[in-house]
């Protein structure tokens, strides 16, 4: 998977592109590894095709750690389907998603 | 279409290839995206429940088998393997009703599986696992299954 990353206001913003699959789960975890030490952390699935259990438990592990450091995790600009994985995983509501980032991240709180 | 088989070691790195194999059959037959990557899904967490779980750390030698079908209505999928009994269908379902900070991280592998294909029957025949899965090809009746529960 390709991760881009880039600061917009006081936010760090992932750009994912790719399947979050077996293979990008380890992507993205190295590179969330150091990001979730509190802070505020987007990640833009715009471009990721599915999910795979192995994603939603990087996922699920980086927001944990995030929150327990009073910081920020966010996922946004997701296409239909794969908020639908989201939906069958029961983690609708374990992550903040929201349809479109950028009145987030125009946000300095 | 004639059915293709694809085999793989029992690795984590050998799903990549099995991941590439699936949506060169998923272009031949013309998949649309969404169903696509419910394969993939299916795909993944199936072979890696056989790695993880079947042969275990020490399975690099040993082979799955995944043979892919296709007609109008539904995408039939075949694993077979050799590792010890395991009957995926019959892992405890995972409660997704749990607030966000009672739930588990992990073991959501077979729950997607689940929820995701029309039908899942397991068998073991002599030394082999054999799962067989059918995958609906029209997205619009898989959102209504899913809808009406």
């Amino acid at each position: 998977m390709q991760i881009s990353q880039s600061q917009k206001t006081s936010w760090v913003v992932l750009t994912l592109v790719g399947p979050l699959d077996e293979t990008g789960a380890a992507e993205l975890g190295a590179v969330l590894s150091p990001l979730t030490k509190g802070g505020a952390v987007a990640l833009d699935f715009a471009g990721v095709e599915y999910v795979t259990s192995s994603g939603f438990r990087v996922l699920m592990k980086a927001c944990r750690e995030q929150l327990a450091n009073q910081g920020q995790f966010v996922l946004g600009q997701m296409s239909e389907p794969v908020r639908r994985f989201f939906e069958i995983a029961g983690l609708g509501s374990f992550f903040k998603i929201v349809p479109d980032l950028g009145p987030v991240l125009a946000d300095k709180e | 279409m004639n059915p293709r088989t694809f085999r793989l070691k029992s690795g984590r790195h050998e799903v990549a290839g099995l991941a590439r194999w699936a949506d060169q059959f998923a272009a031949e037959i013309g998949l649309v995206a969404p169903v696509r990557g419910e394969l993939q899904v299916v795909l993944e967490e199936v072979a890696l429940n056989i790695i993880t779980h079947g042969y275990g750390e020490a399975g690099g030698a040993n082979e799955i088998s995944v043979t892919l079908d296709s007609d109008e209505r539904f995408i039939t999928i075949i694993v077979e393997d050799e590792a010890r009994a395991f009957d995926p269908t019959s892992r405890v379902e995972v409660d997704v009703s749990l607030p966000p900070e009672q739930r588990p991280i992990g073991g959501l592998g077979v729950h997607l599986v689940k929820n995701l294909v029309e039908s899942m029957h397991y068998k073991r025949e002599g030394t082999r696992n054999i799962l067989i899965l059918r995958l609906n090809r029209d997205r619009l009746r898989a959102d209504q299954v899913v809808n009406g529960t």
